[in-house]
Protein backbone atom coordinates (compact mmCIF):
# COMPACT_ATOMS: atom_id res chain seq x y z
CA UNK A 1 0.00 0.00 0.00
CA UNK A 2 2.91 2.33 0.47
CA UNK A 3 3.22 2.63 -3.17
CA UNK A 4 0.08 3.52 -3.81
CA UNK A 5 0.31 6.37 -1.25
CA UNK A 6 3.13 7.37 -3.04
CA UNK A 7 1.26 7.32 -6.49
CA UNK A 8 -1.23 9.42 -4.70
CA UNK A 9 1.73 11.70 -4.01
CA UNK A 10 2.81 12.00 -7.54
CA UNK A 11 -0.22 12.41 -9.02
CA UNK A 12 -0.75 15.39 -6.39
CA UNK A 13 1.52 17.19 -8.80
CA UNK A 14 -1.05 17.02 -11.54
CA UNK A 15 -2.75 19.25 -9.76
CA UNK A 16 -3.65 22.32 -11.16
CA UNK A 17 -5.35 25.60 -9.93
CA UNK A 18 -8.71 24.74 -11.03
CA UNK A 19 -8.42 21.67 -9.05
CA UNK A 20 -6.71 23.21 -6.18
CA UNK A 21 -9.82 25.23 -6.08
CA UNK A 22 -12.57 22.07 -5.97
CA UNK A 23 -10.28 20.73 -3.50
CA UNK A 24 -10.23 23.28 -1.40
CA UNK A 25 -13.73 23.85 -1.41
CA UNK A 26 -14.31 20.19 -0.99
CA UNK A 27 -12.03 19.83 2.13
CA UNK A 28 -13.92 22.61 3.27
CA UNK A 29 -17.28 21.31 2.53
CA UNK A 30 -16.17 17.89 3.82
CA UNK A 31 -15.22 19.04 6.70
CA UNK A 32 -18.57 19.93 7.45
CA UNK A 33 -19.95 16.55 6.06
CA UNK A 34 -22.28 14.69 8.70
CA UNK A 35 -22.17 11.39 10.08
CA UNK A 36 -24.65 10.22 7.56
CA UNK A 37 -22.59 11.28 4.70
CA UNK A 38 -20.06 9.60 5.90
CA UNK A 39 -21.32 6.26 6.14
CA UNK A 40 -22.90 6.78 2.70
CA UNK A 41 -19.83 6.54 1.52
CA UNK A 42 -18.93 2.93 2.53
CA UNK A 43 -19.95 -0.23 0.23
CA UNK A 44 -23.02 -2.17 1.31
CA UNK A 45 -22.02 -3.97 4.29
CA UNK A 46 -19.20 -1.82 4.75
CA UNK A 47 -17.34 -2.62 8.00
CA UNK A 48 -17.49 -1.07 11.06
CA UNK A 49 -14.34 0.94 12.82
CA UNK A 50 -12.69 -2.47 13.72
CA UNK A 51 -12.48 -3.32 9.68
CA UNK A 52 -10.82 0.07 9.06
CA UNK A 53 -8.60 -0.36 11.54
CA UNK A 54 -7.31 -3.56 10.11
CA UNK A 55 -7.12 -1.86 6.82
CA UNK A 56 -5.04 0.80 8.28
CA UNK A 57 -2.68 -2.48 10.24
CA UNK A 58 -2.50 -3.92 6.90
CA UNK A 59 -1.34 -0.69 5.35
CA UNK A 60 1.31 -0.26 8.00
CA UNK A 61 3.02 -3.37 7.65
CA UNK A 62 3.28 -3.12 3.74
CA UNK A 63 4.75 0.20 4.41
CA UNK A 64 8.20 -0.71 5.47
CA UNK A 65 8.39 -2.30 1.72
CA UNK A 66 10.38 -1.80 -0.93
CA UNK A 67 9.66 1.57 -2.83
CA UNK A 68 11.22 0.26 -5.94
CA UNK A 69 8.45 -1.00 -7.04
CA UNK A 70 10.15 -4.05 -9.43
CA UNK A 71 9.73 -5.86 -6.33
CA UNK A 72 6.00 -5.66 -5.16
CA UNK A 73 5.12 -8.89 -3.50
CA UNK A 74 1.98 -10.26 -5.35
CA UNK A 75 0.10 -11.06 -2.82
CA UNK A 76 -3.41 -12.95 -4.01
CA UNK A 77 -4.84 -14.74 -0.40
CA UNK A 78 -6.13 -11.40 1.23
CA UNK A 79 -9.71 -10.77 0.35
CA UNK A 80 -11.36 -7.48 1.24
CA UNK A 81 -12.48 -5.86 -2.04
CA UNK A 82 -14.27 -2.77 -1.81
CA UNK A 83 -14.25 0.31 0.49
CA UNK A 84 -15.15 1.64 3.47
CA UNK A 85 -15.89 5.40 5.26
CA UNK A 86 -13.23 6.29 7.74
CA UNK A 87 -15.83 6.51 10.16
CA UNK A 88 -14.89 6.26 13.76
CA UNK A 89 -18.23 5.41 15.23
CA UNK A 90 -17.95 8.39 17.75
CA UNK A 91 -20.94 11.30 17.27
CA UNK A 92 -18.65 13.77 18.32
CA UNK A 93 -16.74 13.79 15.09
CA UNK A 94 -17.10 14.76 11.43
CA UNK A 95 -15.42 12.00 9.34
CA UNK A 96 -14.78 12.64 5.36
CA UNK A 97 -15.43 9.92 3.10
CA UNK A 98 -12.71 8.06 2.34
CA UNK A 99 -11.92 5.07 0.36
CA UNK A 100 -9.92 2.29 1.74
CA UNK A 101 -8.25 1.33 -2.05
CA UNK A 102 -8.03 3.58 -4.77
CA UNK A 103 -8.41 0.84 -7.14
CA UNK A 104 -10.87 2.07 -10.11
CA UNK A 105 -14.29 -0.15 -9.31
CA UNK A 106 -13.73 -0.24 -5.71
CA UNK A 107 -13.61 3.34 -4.86
CA UNK A 108 -16.78 4.99 -3.62
CA UNK A 109 -15.82 8.73 -2.83
CA UNK A 110 -13.65 9.00 -6.45
CA UNK A 111 -14.16 8.13 -9.80
CA UNK A 112 -11.99 7.37 -12.75
CA UNK A 113 -10.42 10.02 -14.38
CA UNK A 114 -11.54 12.89 -11.71
CA UNK A 115 -8.57 14.20 -11.11
CA UNK A 116 -6.86 14.76 -14.96
CA UNK A 117 -9.78 14.00 -17.77
CA UNK A 118 -9.97 16.97 -19.05
CA UNK A 119 -13.24 17.09 -20.23
CA UNK A 120 -14.28 21.04 -19.61
CA UNK A 121 -14.24 23.49 -22.59
CA UNK A 122 -11.26 25.86 -23.32
CA UNK A 123 -11.90 29.17 -22.03
CA UNK A 124 -9.75 32.19 -21.86
CA UNK A 125 -10.10 34.78 -19.27
CA UNK A 126 -7.97 38.25 -20.22
CA UNK A 127 -6.76 41.18 -18.46
CA UNK A 128 -3.98 43.76 -18.59
CA UNK A 129 -3.19 47.55 -19.35
CA UNK A 130 -3.80 48.97 -22.43
CA UNK A 131 -2.55 52.55 -23.81
CA UNK A 132 -3.78 54.27 -26.88
CA UNK A 133 -4.04 57.60 -28.52
CA UNK A 134 -7.27 58.09 -29.38
CA UNK A 135 -8.20 60.74 -31.79
CA UNK A 136 -10.53 62.70 -31.26
CA UNK A 137 -11.28 64.62 -34.57
CA UNK A 138 -14.51 64.83 -35.81
CA UNK A 139 -16.10 65.42 -32.11
CA UNK A 140 -18.42 68.00 -31.75
CA UNK A 141 -19.63 68.67 -27.98
CA UNK A 142 -21.80 71.51 -27.19
CA UNK A 143 -24.90 72.34 -24.91
CA UNK A 144 -25.59 74.88 -22.21
CA UNK A 145 -23.46 76.23 -19.75
CA UNK A 146 -23.78 78.80 -16.62
CA UNK A 147 -21.46 81.68 -15.55
CA UNK A 148 -22.85 83.82 -13.04
CA UNK A 149 -26.54 82.21 -13.08
CA UNK A 150 -26.60 83.31 -16.45
CA UNK A 151 -26.76 80.23 -19.39
CA UNK A 152 -24.58 80.52 -22.60
CA UNK A 153 -24.67 78.11 -25.55
CA UNK A 154 -21.33 76.88 -26.49
CA UNK A 155 -20.03 75.01 -28.96
CA UNK A 156 -16.92 73.31 -29.54
CA UNK A 157 -15.55 70.98 -32.63
CA UNK A 158 -12.34 68.96 -31.81
CA UNK A 159 -10.92 69.86 -35.16
CA UNK A 160 -11.00 73.40 -33.93
CA UNK A 161 -7.83 72.63 -31.80
CA UNK A 162 -4.51 71.95 -32.53
CA UNK A 163 -3.79 68.26 -31.88
CA UNK A 164 -7.52 66.25 -31.33
CA UNK A 165 -6.15 63.78 -30.05
CA UNK A 166 -5.67 62.11 -26.49
CA UNK A 167 -2.97 59.60 -24.68
CA UNK A 168 -5.42 57.35 -22.67
CA UNK A 169 -4.53 54.02 -20.20
CA UNK A 170 -6.80 51.78 -18.88
CA UNK A 171 -8.16 48.40 -18.31
CA UNK A 172 -8.55 45.81 -20.56
CA UNK A 173 -10.83 42.73 -20.21
CA UNK A 174 -11.69 40.14 -22.16
CA UNK A 175 -13.26 36.60 -22.30
CA UNK A 176 -12.49 34.40 -25.32
CA UNK A 177 -13.20 31.14 -26.52
CA UNK A 178 -10.33 29.06 -28.78
CA UNK A 179 -12.32 27.70 -31.49
CA UNK A 180 -10.75 24.56 -33.95
CA UNK A 181 -6.92 24.91 -32.97
CA UNK A 182 -6.22 28.57 -35.17
CA UNK A 183 -9.44 30.48 -34.62
CA UNK A 184 -10.75 32.58 -31.29
CA UNK A 185 -13.66 34.30 -30.86
CA UNK A 186 -14.71 36.58 -27.55
CA UNK A 187 -15.79 39.75 -26.21
CA UNK A 188 -13.60 42.77 -25.40
CA UNK A 189 -14.46 44.95 -22.99
CA UNK A 190 -12.04 47.96 -21.51
CA UNK A 191 -11.85 52.15 -19.61
CA UNK A 192 -9.91 54.29 -19.89
CA UNK A 193 -9.01 57.72 -19.30
CA UNK A 194 -6.39 60.28 -19.87
CA UNK A 195 -4.53 63.74 -20.72
CA UNK A 196 -7.30 66.09 -22.83
CA UNK A 197 -5.58 67.84 -26.01
CA UNK A 198 -3.71 70.84 -25.06
CA UNK A 199 -5.22 74.13 -26.79
CA UNK A 200 -8.45 76.15 -26.50
CA UNK A 201 -10.93 77.62 -28.39
CA UNK A 202 -12.61 80.77 -28.72
CA UNK A 203 -16.62 80.57 -29.21
CA UNK A 204 -17.90 84.06 -28.40
CA UNK A 205 -16.85 85.37 -24.91
CA UNK A 206 -16.43 81.95 -23.77
CA UNK A 207 -12.88 80.05 -23.98
CA UNK A 208 -13.53 76.65 -24.15
CA UNK A 209 -10.68 73.67 -23.07
CA UNK A 210 -11.09 70.12 -22.93
CA UNK A 211 -10.06 68.76 -19.40
CA UNK A 212 -10.67 65.25 -19.17
CA UNK A 213 -11.15 62.34 -21.77
CA UNK A 214 -12.91 58.76 -20.29
CA UNK A 215 -13.29 56.22 -22.98
CA UNK A 216 -15.60 53.01 -22.51
CA UNK A 217 -15.59 50.59 -25.00
CA UNK A 218 -15.97 47.13 -25.96
CA UNK A 219 -17.24 44.23 -28.73
CA UNK A 220 -16.90 41.35 -30.09
CA UNK A 221 -13.37 39.86 -31.05
CA UNK A 222 -12.56 37.07 -33.66
CA UNK A 223 -9.06 35.55 -34.94
CA UNK A 224 -6.61 33.65 -36.03
CA UNK A 225 -4.08 32.30 -34.27
CA UNK A 226 -0.55 30.62 -35.50
CA UNK A 227 1.70 28.70 -33.12
CA UNK A 228 5.36 29.43 -34.02
CA UNK A 229 7.53 27.90 -31.45
CA UNK A 230 7.06 28.38 -28.74
CA UNK A 231 4.96 31.33 -28.94
CA UNK A 232 1.70 32.15 -30.69
CA UNK A 233 0.84 34.92 -33.05
CA UNK A 234 -2.65 36.31 -33.37
CA UNK A 235 -4.18 38.35 -35.78
CA UNK A 236 -7.94 39.38 -35.18
CA UNK A 237 -10.45 42.00 -35.43
CA UNK A 238 -12.45 43.89 -32.46
CA UNK A 239 -15.80 45.51 -34.04
CA UNK A 240 -17.70 47.45 -31.46
CA UNK A 241 -18.00 50.53 -30.13
CA UNK A 242 -17.17 52.89 -27.56
CA UNK A 243 -18.49 56.34 -25.65
CA UNK A 244 -15.58 58.83 -25.56
CA UNK A 245 -16.73 60.89 -22.51
CA UNK A 246 -15.57 64.40 -22.74
CA UNK A 247 -15.46 67.22 -20.10
CA UNK A 248 -15.56 70.62 -21.42
CA UNK A 249 -14.16 73.86 -19.25
CA UNK A 250 -15.68 77.05 -20.34
CA UNK A 251 -14.06 80.00 -19.10
CA UNK A 252 -15.80 83.85 -18.90
CA UNK A 253 -13.41 86.03 -17.21
CA UNK A 254 -12.61 84.50 -14.16
CA UNK A 255 -15.41 82.40 -13.96
CA UNK A 256 -15.27 78.70 -14.91
CA UNK A 257 -17.78 76.19 -15.46
CA UNK A 258 -17.49 72.34 -16.65
CA UNK A 259 -20.12 70.15 -18.58
CA UNK A 260 -19.58 66.72 -19.81
CA UNK A 261 -20.57 64.80 -23.02
CA UNK A 262 -21.00 61.52 -23.89
CA UNK A 263 -20.14 60.26 -27.80
CA UNK A 264 -21.01 57.36 -28.80
CA UNK A 265 -19.23 56.34 -32.20
CA UNK A 266 -18.26 52.72 -33.58
CA UNK A 267 -14.60 51.00 -33.73
CA UNK A 268 -13.30 48.76 -36.07
CA UNK A 269 -9.74 47.61 -34.98
CA UNK A 270 -7.44 44.94 -36.73
CA UNK A 271 -5.11 44.00 -34.25
CA UNK A 272 -1.89 41.64 -33.95
CA UNK A 273 -0.08 39.93 -31.17
CA UNK A 274 2.24 37.75 -29.99
CA UNK A 275 1.33 35.28 -27.01
CA UNK A 276 3.75 32.96 -24.88
CA UNK A 277 2.75 30.52 -22.35
CA UNK A 278 4.74 31.05 -18.60
CA UNK A 279 2.49 27.92 -17.39
CA UNK A 280 0.26 24.90 -18.52
CA UNK A 281 -3.05 27.87 -17.91
CA UNK A 282 -1.20 31.16 -17.49
CA UNK A 283 -0.03 33.13 -20.74
CA UNK A 284 0.97 36.74 -21.57
CA UNK A 285 0.67 38.67 -24.83
CA UNK A 286 1.29 41.80 -26.11
CA UNK A 287 -0.37 42.80 -28.88
CA UNK A 288 -1.04 46.63 -31.00
CA UNK A 289 -3.92 47.94 -33.79
CA UNK A 290 -5.15 50.80 -35.09
CA UNK A 291 -8.86 52.10 -35.20
CA UNK A 292 -9.62 52.08 -39.01
CA UNK A 293 -13.14 54.05 -38.60
CA UNK A 294 -11.87 56.50 -36.37
CA UNK A 295 -8.19 57.37 -38.21
CA UNK A 296 -5.88 58.38 -35.69
CA UNK A 297 -6.56 56.00 -33.08
CA UNK A 298 -4.06 53.04 -32.49
CA UNK A 299 -3.25 51.11 -29.20
CA UNK A 300 -1.70 48.49 -27.28
CA UNK A 301 -0.86 46.62 -24.06
CA UNK A 302 -0.20 43.57 -22.23
CA UNK A 303 -2.76 41.05 -21.02
CA UNK A 304 -2.18 38.61 -18.75
CA UNK A 305 -3.95 35.49 -19.89
CA UNK A 306 -5.85 32.50 -17.81
CA UNK A 307 -6.62 29.00 -19.28
CA UNK A 308 -8.95 26.58 -18.41
CA UNK A 309 -7.02 23.91 -20.35
CA UNK A 310 -3.87 23.38 -21.04
CA UNK A 311 -2.12 25.63 -23.55
CA UNK A 312 -5.77 26.21 -24.85
CA UNK A 313 -6.02 22.29 -25.57
CA UNK A 314 -4.54 23.01 -29.06
CA UNK A 315 -3.78 20.12 -31.16
CA UNK B 1 -9.00 64.94 -11.15
CA UNK B 2 -11.25 61.89 -11.40
CA UNK B 3 -9.91 60.36 -14.61
CA UNK B 4 -6.33 60.58 -13.42
CA UNK B 5 -7.63 58.71 -10.06
CA UNK B 6 -9.35 56.12 -12.90
CA UNK B 7 -5.58 55.63 -14.54
CA UNK B 8 -3.96 55.09 -11.23
CA UNK B 9 -6.24 52.87 -10.07
CA UNK B 10 -6.61 50.77 -13.32
CA UNK B 11 -2.78 50.70 -13.58
CA UNK B 12 -2.58 49.72 -10.02
CA UNK B 13 -4.79 47.18 -10.53
CA UNK B 14 -3.49 46.10 -13.92
CA UNK B 15 -0.15 45.76 -12.40
CA UNK B 16 -1.13 43.78 -8.81
CA UNK B 17 -2.98 41.29 -10.91
CA UNK B 18 -0.22 40.33 -13.34
CA UNK B 19 2.16 40.23 -10.59
CA UNK B 20 -0.28 38.05 -8.08
CA UNK B 21 -1.61 36.06 -10.55
CA UNK B 22 1.18 35.45 -12.62
CA UNK B 23 3.39 34.27 -9.74
CA UNK B 24 1.30 32.05 -8.26
CA UNK B 25 -0.08 30.40 -11.09
CA UNK B 26 3.76 30.02 -12.48
CA UNK B 27 4.84 28.14 -9.92
CA UNK B 28 2.54 25.17 -10.92
CA UNK B 29 4.77 24.92 -14.06
CA UNK B 30 4.81 21.56 -16.04
CA UNK B 31 3.01 18.44 -14.40
CA UNK B 32 5.35 16.04 -16.48
CA UNK B 33 8.53 16.41 -17.63
CA UNK B 34 9.76 13.85 -20.35
CA UNK B 35 11.91 10.78 -18.70
CA UNK B 36 10.96 11.63 -15.39
CA UNK B 37 9.25 8.02 -15.44
CA UNK B 38 12.78 6.92 -15.96
CA UNK B 39 14.32 7.93 -12.57
CA UNK B 40 11.81 6.08 -10.37
CA UNK B 41 14.67 3.13 -10.09
CA UNK B 42 16.65 3.12 -13.02
CA UNK B 43 17.46 4.91 -16.30
CA UNK B 44 16.36 2.31 -18.53
CA UNK B 45 13.31 1.67 -17.24
CA UNK B 46 11.27 -1.43 -18.15
CA UNK B 47 7.98 -0.71 -17.40
CA UNK B 48 7.70 2.67 -19.36
CA UNK B 49 5.99 2.53 -22.95
CA UNK B 50 5.95 5.66 -25.18
CA UNK B 51 3.09 6.09 -27.70
CA UNK B 52 4.01 9.16 -29.40
CA UNK B 53 3.73 12.09 -26.42
CA UNK B 54 2.30 9.78 -24.30
CA UNK B 55 4.35 7.59 -21.68
CA UNK B 56 3.06 4.82 -19.81
CA UNK B 57 4.49 2.92 -16.53
CA UNK B 58 2.65 0.32 -15.14
CA UNK B 59 3.10 -2.14 -12.21
CA UNK B 60 1.51 -4.67 -10.77
CA UNK B 61 -0.21 -3.96 -7.44
CA UNK B 62 0.43 -6.88 -4.67
CA UNK B 63 -0.73 -7.95 -1.38
CA UNK B 64 -4.22 -8.79 -2.28
CA UNK B 65 -5.84 -5.35 -2.25
CA UNK B 66 -8.69 -6.02 -4.26
CA UNK B 67 -9.23 -9.36 -3.64
CA UNK B 68 -8.34 -13.03 -4.47
CA UNK B 69 -7.69 -13.80 -8.04
CA UNK B 70 -7.66 -10.46 -8.80
CA UNK B 71 -4.87 -8.46 -10.56
CA UNK B 72 -4.30 -4.32 -9.68
CA UNK B 73 -2.14 -2.72 -11.93
CA UNK B 74 -0.88 0.91 -11.41
CA UNK B 75 -0.92 3.19 -14.13
CA UNK B 76 0.84 6.28 -14.64
CA UNK B 77 0.47 8.37 -17.95
CA UNK B 78 2.20 11.75 -18.65
CA UNK B 79 2.07 13.88 -21.92
CA UNK B 80 5.00 15.16 -23.40
CA UNK B 81 3.96 17.35 -25.76
CA UNK B 82 1.27 20.17 -24.96
CA UNK B 83 -1.21 18.73 -27.49
CA UNK B 84 -3.66 16.95 -25.10
CA UNK B 85 -4.15 13.35 -26.03
CA UNK B 86 -6.85 11.50 -26.05
CA UNK B 87 -6.48 7.83 -23.93
CA UNK B 88 -8.47 4.60 -23.79
CA UNK B 89 -7.22 2.87 -20.86
CA UNK B 90 -10.12 -0.02 -21.65
CA UNK B 91 -8.02 -0.93 -24.36
CA UNK B 92 -5.14 -2.39 -22.75
CA UNK B 93 -4.54 -5.81 -22.94
CA UNK B 94 -3.77 -8.08 -19.80
CA UNK B 95 -2.56 -11.51 -19.55
CA UNK B 96 -1.18 -13.90 -17.49
CA UNK B 97 0.08 -17.35 -18.37
CA UNK B 98 0.09 -20.08 -16.14
CA UNK B 99 0.70 -23.97 -16.06
CA UNK B 100 -2.59 -24.01 -18.18
CA UNK B 101 -1.50 -21.34 -20.80
CA UNK B 102 -2.63 -17.97 -21.53
CA UNK B 103 -5.33 -16.31 -19.60
CA UNK B 104 -6.86 -12.50 -20.25
CA UNK B 105 -7.48 -10.84 -18.05
CA UNK B 106 -10.96 -8.84 -17.73
CA UNK B 107 -11.02 -5.39 -16.79
CA UNK B 108 -13.27 -4.79 -13.36
CA UNK B 109 -15.44 -1.67 -14.18
CA UNK B 110 -18.02 -2.61 -12.90
CA UNK B 111 -19.94 1.02 -12.78
CA UNK B 112 -18.53 1.33 -16.38
CA UNK B 113 -16.31 4.51 -15.11
CA UNK B 114 -13.32 3.74 -17.28
CA UNK B 115 -14.02 5.51 -20.54
CA UNK B 116 -11.96 7.80 -23.01
CA UNK B 117 -10.22 10.42 -21.51
CA UNK B 118 -8.50 12.98 -22.27
CA UNK B 119 -4.73 13.81 -20.96
CA UNK B 120 -4.23 17.79 -20.97
CA UNK B 121 -0.56 19.17 -22.38
CA UNK B 122 2.24 18.14 -20.06
CA UNK B 123 -0.26 16.57 -17.93
CA UNK B 124 0.28 13.83 -15.78
CA UNK B 125 -2.23 10.70 -14.57
CA UNK B 126 -2.08 7.89 -12.28
CA UNK B 127 -4.52 5.37 -12.09
CA UNK B 128 -5.39 1.96 -10.44
CA UNK B 129 -7.00 -0.65 -12.32
CA UNK B 130 -8.23 -4.33 -11.45
CA UNK B 131 -8.46 -7.16 -13.54
CA UNK B 132 -9.65 -10.51 -13.18
CA UNK B 133 -9.07 -13.65 -15.02
CA UNK B 134 -11.55 -14.94 -17.63
CA UNK B 135 -13.17 -18.30 -17.04
CA UNK B 136 -11.98 -20.18 -14.14
CA UNK B 137 -9.06 -17.95 -12.84
CA UNK B 138 -6.10 -18.12 -12.13
CA UNK B 139 -3.88 -21.10 -10.54
CA UNK B 140 -0.01 -20.83 -9.93
CA UNK B 141 0.42 -17.40 -11.93
CA UNK B 142 3.91 -17.07 -13.06
CA UNK B 143 3.69 -14.48 -15.78
CA UNK B 144 1.72 -11.17 -16.23
CA UNK B 145 2.22 -8.96 -19.37
CA UNK B 146 0.50 -5.67 -20.15
CA UNK B 147 0.13 -4.43 -24.34
CA UNK B 148 -0.85 -1.13 -24.18
CA UNK B 149 -0.15 -0.33 -28.26
CA UNK B 150 -4.09 0.36 -27.99
CA UNK B 151 -4.18 2.69 -25.20
CA UNK B 152 -4.23 5.84 -27.54
CA UNK B 153 -6.86 5.49 -30.15
CA UNK B 154 -5.03 7.54 -32.44
CA UNK B 155 -1.26 5.36 -32.42
CA UNK B 156 -0.60 3.39 -35.02
CA UNK B 157 2.73 2.47 -33.34
CA UNK B 158 3.04 -1.15 -32.26
CA UNK B 159 4.85 -1.51 -28.57
CA UNK B 160 6.33 -4.30 -26.90
CA UNK B 161 4.23 -5.75 -23.64
CA UNK B 162 5.38 -5.10 -20.89
CA UNK B 163 5.84 -8.62 -18.89
CA UNK B 164 5.91 -9.40 -15.33
CA UNK B 165 7.16 -12.72 -13.19
CA UNK B 166 6.66 -14.05 -10.39
CA UNK B 167 10.02 -14.81 -7.93
CA UNK B 168 8.66 -16.11 -5.37
CA UNK B 169 6.12 -13.33 -3.11
CA UNK B 170 7.32 -10.81 -5.80
CA UNK B 171 6.65 -9.56 -9.12
CA UNK B 172 9.90 -8.96 -11.03
CA UNK B 173 9.78 -6.89 -14.13
CA UNK B 174 10.83 -8.51 -17.63
CA UNK B 175 13.61 -6.78 -19.09
CA UNK B 176 12.07 -6.73 -22.67
CA UNK B 177 11.82 -3.64 -24.70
Amino acid sequence: MKRARTLRRGSARSVDLVAAAIATVLLGWASTADVARAQSCGPPGSSSSSDSGGSDDSESSNSGGSSDSSDDSWGDDSDYGGSSSSSSGGGSSTPACTDRTDVTGFEDCTRFGREWNAMWPALRFEIGPSFRRLSLSGLEVGGTTYHDGNPYRFFLATDDLDNPSALTAGVNLRFTVPLFDNFLLGAEFDVASGNPPEGAVSDGDLSLRITDVETIGGGLVAGVVSPVGPLRFRGEVLAGGEAVVVTTASHLGDCVSEDTDVVTRYRLEPRVGIEFFVGRYVSFDVWGGVDVVNQGSYGGGLRINLHTRAYDAVR
Amino acid sequence: MHGVVVVRGSLLFSVIAIIAIGSSLTGCGPVYEAGSFDHYGRVDEPRVRALGCLDVRMQPRGEGEVGRAWVAIDYELGNRCRSPIEVNLRDVWVYAEDAGGMTPMELHDPRAEVVPAVLDGEGYASEALAYVAVGDGLRELGRLCVDVSRLVPDNEQQVAPVCFRRDGDAMRVEVYR
